[in-house]
C-alpha cells in the first residue's frame, strides 16, 4: 500500500494532467504548457520595428521587414532545434515581397549569416516569416538575406537594415 | 596486352580522335520495361474529404484523396502495390492563376490534384499488373514549413494512413469500393516513390512502417527529385533516386545523399542501391499537373524560373542549342527507370536488373542515352567485394582490402567530400557539389601520363572470377584548369595476375561517365560521381582467380583530374543466373482451391475442395528467368476442351492460376503471395 501510494504521488507530481498540457516534477519549477512552433507563429503580435523600403530586389522581389514580439503564454514549453525549451519571449520577423515561390526548396531567412529558420509562407506568397526565440540573435543593424542555398551562394539581401527599437 | 606509357604527343592525339563519348558497349540488348503491359487498366479515385486526416503534431488537417489504377483482368488476383507521393507545390487554382497558399481551399478556389501527374507512369505499371495508388497531399504542403522535420514524418503518417485504408479495402472491403478489392493485392509486397518532398516523406515512411513493426511489406523505395534536409538513413530495402542534372528546385540534388550515407552505413546490408542522373531534367516535368502546357495554373520549368540567369545556360537554359530534355522525353526516363526499379525488386521481374545497374544502355524508349545509372550491390559475399572505399585517410596507402595502395605522379592525393572533410571544389556553391559532407572522395590529377594509382589485392580476395565487373565512380573536376572544358577524361584500368600477365582497358570503351560537367550558369556546371563499370569479360588474357593488382593509368590523355570512389569488384543484385532451386512439385494455394504443378514433368493436379472437383492434365512448361509457366489447352490447342494457365515466379516465391475444366465450366483463378505456406490438400 505505500508503494502504491509513493507511485501515485509520483505520477501526480509527472503525468500529463491534460490535453496539451504537462506538469513538472514538483522542484518548484513552473507548471509549462506543450506548444510548438507552428503555434508561435499564429500569436498575435506587437510590431516593434519595421523597414519603408518598397522598391523589389532581386529575384523574390524582397521589399522590407517586419519584426513583431509576440504575445506569448507563460511558461510555453516549445522544442526548439531538437530540446525542449520554456519560451517566455518570442519573435516574429516578417519579409515582405515575393511572391514568394511554392517550392520544395525552403527559404531560408538569415541575420548577419546566422541562420534564424525556415520562411513559412502567407496565404497570399507575399511574405515569408520566421520565429526567433533566442534574442541574441536579433541584432541592431543587422543585414537580413534570404537564400535557398544552406551556403547562401544565391542570397538576396533586403536594402534595410534591422532596426532594433531602442531599450 | 601489355601497356606501355604513351610519349605525350600519341597521349594528346589519341586523346583527340577517341576522346569524344563513347556508346554504351552494352553487354546485353536491354529488354524495355516500358512496353506497355497486357492488361487493360483501370482508374478509379477516393476522396474523404480535405481534413479527413490529421498527422499526430502536424498543424494542419490533411485530405485523403488518391487515385488507383489497377489491371481489369486480375481483378482476383493478389497484385503487388505501389504508392506514389508527390512533393510541395501549390495547392489551390482558379481558372488559369494558382490560387490562395492555405488549406483547405477558400471558397471559390479548387485543389490542385498533384497525385494525377503521376498518371502516366501509373497507367503503364497497372498494365503490367500493379496495383498503382498515388495520394494527394495538399494539406501537408500548405503547412509543413511550420514543422522542423519540413514535413517528412507527416508525410509519411499519410502514405501509412493510406496503406491501413487499402487494408480495410483488402480485407472487409468498405466504401467507396464496397467489397471489390477484398483479396486483390498484396500489402506484403510494396513499393514506394515520392517526388521531392514526397520523396524524403518515402524514405521516413520506411523507417515509419519499420518502428511500427513493419505491417506492410515496404520492399522498394524511390525517392524522385528528392529532398534530403533531414538526412535520414534506410538501408535493407532496394533504393533507386533519381536526379535531374537541371533541376531548379532541389538544385542541390541533395537526394544523393540517400544512397551515399546508405552504402556502408550496415554491414551486410543486402540491398542493393541506385541513383540514376538524369541529364537535361528538370524537377517539375516529372508530374505532369506541374508542367506547363499540361495543367492551366501553378506550373513552371523550374531552372529557368528559380535559378538566376538560368535561361541563359547553354546546357540547361532555353538558349540554341540547349540540351534540355522535352517534358515528353523527361517523362519516358521515368517510364523505363522507375518501372524497371519497380519491376525488379517489387515485381520479381530481374531480366530488367541490367538497366539498373549500367550494364545495358537505356532503351531507345527512354528518350535519351544520357542517363548515369550509379549502383552499389548488396554487402553479401559474391555481390560485393570491395577494392577501395577511400572513407578513411588510411585508405590513401592502405585500401579496404588491406593491401597496399601505391600512387606516382598524382597531385593532389587527398579525400574531399566526406564528413568533417574539405570541400571538393572550394569556392564553388554546393550546389556544384552536391556529395558535399556525406561521400569522402580521392581528388586527385596528373600532368604525366606515366601517373598511376595502384591497389594491391591481397591473399585471399584474388579470385574474382565470380563477379560481372569492375566499377568506381568518377567525376571529371571542372575547377581544375588540367581538364579542357568539354572534353571528357579517359584513362586505363590494368588487371594483373599472379604470374604478370595484365589486361588493359581504356574506360572511354565501356562508359562515358568521364564526362567534363557541362554548364556554366549558378548550380552548373556539377560533379556527380557516377559508376564507371568494366565488364570483366573484357579483362582478356588474364587469370581471373588469381588477380594481383587494379591499376589505374593516366595514360590516356595528357593531363586531367579527377574525383574517385568506391572501386569494387560487383555483380548484379541476384544470385547470378540460376534462380533458386524448386521442389519439383509447386503448390498453388487459395483457400480450399489449389494447384499442384510439376515443375519438370508439366502434370498437374486441380483440386477445389469446397465443390469437390478434382482435375488432372499435363501442359507444356516454359521457363524464362524467374518465370515458370504452364499452359494446357487440351489435346486440340485449336479447339480447347480445358483452359489451364500457371504462372510461377521462383525468385519471389509466389504465383497464380486459371483453371477452367471444361468450356462451359466457371473459371477459377487462384492467387498465391507465398508458396511455401498452405496445406496443398483439402481437409
Amino acid at each position: 500500500a505505500l508503494i502504491a501510494v509513493l507511485m501515485t504521488l509520483i505520477a501526480a507530481g509527472s503525468g500529463v494532467t491534460g490535453a496539451g498540457q504537462r506538469s513538472s516534477l514538483s522542484k518548484g519549477e513552473p507548471e509549462s504548457r506543450e506548444g510548438s512552433i507552428a503555434q508561435l507563429h499564429k500569436l498575435p503580435g506587437q510590431v516593434i520595428s519595421e523597414g519603408k523600403n518598397d522598391l523589389p530586389v532581386g529575384m523574390l522581389n524582397l521589399k522590407r521587414y517586419r519584426l513583431e514580439e509576440l504575445d506569448v503564454p507563460p511558461s510555453l514549453d516549445v522544442r526548439v532545434a531538437g530540446r525542449d525549451k520554456i519560451i517566455t519571449q518570442a519573435w516574429r520577423l516578417t519579409i515582405v515581397g515575393g511572391p514568394f515561390p511554392v517550392r520544395d526548396m525552403p527559404a531560408i531567412i538569415w541575420l548577419d549569416g546566422n541562420k534564424l529558420g525556415v520562411g513559412v509562407e502567407s496565404p497570399d506568397l507575399t511574405q515569408i516569416s520566421v520565429i526567433v526565440t533566442d534574442r541574441a540573435l536579433l541584432q541592431d543593424r543587422g543585414k537580413i538575406t534570404v537564400s535557398y542555398s544552406e551556403d547562401r551562394s544565391d542570397e538576396i539581401e533586403l536594402p534595410e537594415r534591422l532596426a532594433l527599437p531602442r531599450r | 596486352m601489355r601497356m606501355r606509357p604513351l610519349p605525350l604527343v600519341l597521349a594528346l592525339i589519341v586523346c583527340l580522335l577517341q576522346c569524344s563519348p563513347q556508346s554504351h558497349q552494352a553487354e546485353a540488348q536491354s529488354l524495355d520495361p516500358a512496353l506497355p503491359g497486357p492488361f487493360t487498366v483501370v482508374k478509379e479515385e477516393y476522396d474523404f474529404g480535405d481534413t479527413a486526416f490529421a498527422p499526430p503534431g502536424f498543424p494542419g488537417p490533411v485530405e485523403v484523396r488518391g487515385s488507383v489504377h489497377y489491371p481489369l483482368e486480375f481483378i482476383n488476383g493478389s497484385r503487388p502495390v505501389l504508392i506514389f507521393l508527390h512533393g510541395r507545390h501549390a495547392v489551390c487554382y482558379t481558372g488559369t492563376t494558382a490560387g490562395a497558399f492555405a488549406w483547405p481551399c477558400p471558397a471559390g478556389q479548387l485543389p490542385i490534384p498533384s497525385y494525377a501527374g503521376y498518371d502516366y507512369l501509373a497507367n503503364l505499371l497497372a498494365s503490367q499488373g500493379y496495383f498503382v495508388i498515388s495520394i494527394s497531399a495538399n494539406g501537408i504542403n500548405a503547412a509543413d514549413n511550420m514543422v522542423a522535420d519540413e514535413g517528412a514524418l507527416a508525410r509519411a503518417q499519410l502514405i501509412q494512413h493510406h496503406l491501413d485504408l487499402w487494408n480495410t479495402f483488402n480485407t472487409v472491403g468498405g466504401a467507396p469500393f464496397g467489397t471489390k478489392f477484398i483479396g486483390r493485392i498484396n500489402l506484403r509486397r510494396v513499393g514506394t516513390m515520392g517526388h521531392s518532398r514526397g520523396g524524403e516523406g518515402v524514405v521516413r515512411h520506411f523507417q515509419l512502417n519499420q518502428s511500427s513493426g513493419s505491417p506492410y511489406g515496404i520492399k522498394a523505395v524511390f525517392p524522385l527529385a528528392p529532398i534530403d534536409s533531414n538526412r535520414e538513413v534506410i538501408n535493407q530495402v532496394p533504393l533507386g533516386v533519381l536526379l535531374p542534372y537541371c533541376d531548379g528546385d532541389v538544385s542541390n540534388l541533395a537526394g544523393v545523399h540517400f544512397y551515399d550515407d546508405s552504402r556502408y552505413n550496415l554491414p551486410g546490408d543486402p540491398s542493393p542501391k541506385h541513383t540514376f542522373l538524369v541529364m537535361g531534367a528538370n524537377h517539375n516535368f516529372y508530374n505532369t499537373v506541374w508542367t506547363p502546357g499540361l495543367f492551366p495554373a501553378g506550373t513552371s520549368d523550374d531552372w529557368t524560373r528559380f535559378i538566376a540567369m538560368g535561361a541563359t545556360d547553354a546546357f540547361c537554359g532555353t538558349v540554341p542549342g540547349n540540351r534540355r530534355l522535352t517534358d515528353a522525353q523527361q517523362r519516358s526516363t521515368a517510364l523505363v527507370y522507375i518501372t524497371a526499379f519497380f519491376r525488379v525488386y517489387v515485381g520479381g521481374e530481374t531480366q530488367f536488373a541490367p538497366l539498373l545497374t549500367g550494364a545495358s544502355a537505356p532503351p531507345l524508349s527512354a528518350g535519351t542515352a544520357d542517363i548515369f545509372p550509379t549502383y552499389h550491390a548488396p554487402d553479401i559475399a559474391g555481390l560485393r567485394r570491395d577494392v577501395n572505399r577511400f572513407t578513411d585517410v588510411a585508405n590513401l596507402t592502405t585500401n579496404t582490402m588491406g593491401g597496399a595502395v601505391t600512387a606516382g605522379g598524382l597531385t593532389p592525393f587527398s579525400l574531399c567530400g566526406g564528413p568533417a572533410q574539405p570541400v571538393c571544389l572550394s569556392a564553388q556553391a554546393l550546389t556544384r557539389q552536391p556529395h558535399n559532407g556525406g561521400l569522402s572522395q580521392l581528388t586527385t590529377g596528373w600532368l604525366d601520363p606515366a601517373a598511376f594509382l595502384t591497389q594491391e589485392i591481397p591473399a585471399g580476395q584474388r579470385d574474382v572470377h565470380g563477379f560481372e565487373a569492375l566499377q568506381f565512380r568518377a567525376s571529371v573536376n571542372f575547377i581544375d584548369p588540367r581538364n579542357i572544358a568539354a572534353l571528357p577524361q579517359d584513362f586505363t584500368v590494368v588487371l594483373t595476375d599472379g604470374i604478370g600477365r595484365a589486361a588493359g582497358v581504356r574506360v572511354g570503351q565501356t562508359s562515358r561517365s568521364l564526362f567534363f560537367p557541362p554548364g556554366s550558369v549558378d548550380a552548373v556546371p556539377k560533379v556527380v560521381l557516377n559508376t564507371v563499370r568494366i565488364p570483366l569479360s573484357v579483362f582478356s588474357g588474364v587469370d581471373l582467380t588469381d588477380v594481383r593488382t587494379v591499376q589505374f593509368r593516366f595514360n590516356q590523355v595528357l593531363q586531367g583530374a579527377l574525383l574517385i570512389t568506391d572501386v569494387a569488384f560487383a555483380s548484379q543484385p541476384f544470385a547470378p543466373a540460376q534462380p533458386p532451386l524448386l521442389p519439383s512439385v509447386v503448390c498453388i494455394q487459395e483457400g480450399s482451391r489449389f494447384i499442384k504443378v510439376n515443375t519438370q514433368t508439366g502434370a498437374y493436379e486441380f483440386h477445389d475442395c469446397a465443390k469437390g472437383i478434382t482435375f488432372t492434365g499435363t501442359g507444356s512448361l516454359s521457363v524464362s528467368s524467374c518465370k515458370i509457366e504452364l499452359k494446357d489447352l487440351g489435346a486440340n490447342p485449336k479447339k480447347p476442351d480445358r483452359s489451364v494457365f500457371a504462372s510461377i515466379n521462383t525468385c519471389v516465391s509466389t504465383g497464380t492460376a486459371s483453371v477452367q475444366i471444361s468450356p462451359s465450366a466457371v473459371v477459377s483463378n487462384i492467387t498465391d503471395g507465398d508458396l511455401a505456406s498452405g496445406t496443398c490438400a483439402c481437409p
